[in-house]
């Protein structure tokens, strides 16, 4: 999974929007600007940052690896809507 | 609440700030300073171009942070944290706000120093002299 960039902001807010509507998924806002990444099955919701115009590569690492391991999309299906 | 554009979601926390509901309920307050980590925060960060990026190591988890300058590097640890153990902000303003953690002073001035391109260190409380 090394082959992702940083990514513009707009592009990540489409993409959590995407992944609010997958099954088990819910995305709200939280902190000073975050967005949060909640599942059923996660112990603790997943913050990304919104503060600057691009988000780094490393949220979206690890992100893609806690989506993918719900089973609720493949790593395809992410990388579709990045 | 449906997910907000930063823009939408700054206009949001204004409009909480002023016409929202205030109130601090102390046992509330006293059960989220019990549920946030005070010390032990691993933190493995490097440059990347314009950025400051960590992993943050919490209680088994990892988070990530990421900051412009070793200030709001920080800052933004700090509000990952908030949001990851889902505080609301008015009360993430009790509880320290956005230095609540800081890493010791040496790991600081790594983190100002554009020479060091990574390193590691740990946030903890400010410790209150009595």
């Amino acid at each position: 999974m090394g082959e992702y960039a940083d990514v513009k902001r707009d592009r990540v807010l489409v993409l959590l929007k995407w992944l609010g509507t997958l099954n088990g998924f819910e995305v709200i806002n939280g902190g000073k600007h975050q967005w949060v990444v909640r599942h059923g099955t996660w112990n603790r919701p997943f913050p990304v940052t919104f503060k600057y115009n691009v988000v780094s590569k490393v949220y979206i690492k690890e992100l893609v690896k806690r989506v993918v391991a719900t089973g609720a999309c493949s790593k395809e299906e992410f990388d579709e809507h990045l | 609440m449906a997910l907000m554009s930063p823009i939408k979601y700054r206009l949001h926390r204004i409009r909480e700030a002023i016409f929202g509901d205030n109130e601090i309920i102390y046992e509330v307050l006293i059960n989220h300073k019990a549920n946030l980590p005070n010390t032990g925060v691993q933190v493995a960060w490097e440059r990347e171009g314009n950025f400051i990026v960590g992993k943050i190591l919490v209680g088994g988890e990892t988070f990530v942070a990421q900051g412009r300058s070793a200030e709001e590097f920080v800052e933004e640890v700090n509000d990952t944290l908030y949001a990851a153990y889902s505080i609301p902000l008015k009360y993430a303003e009790r509880l320290g706000g956005d230095y609540r953690l800081i890493p010791p002073r040496q790991e600081f001035e790594d983190l100002n120093n554009e020479a060091i391109k990574k390193s590691n260190l740990v946030f903890g409380q400010v410790e209150v002299p009595a």
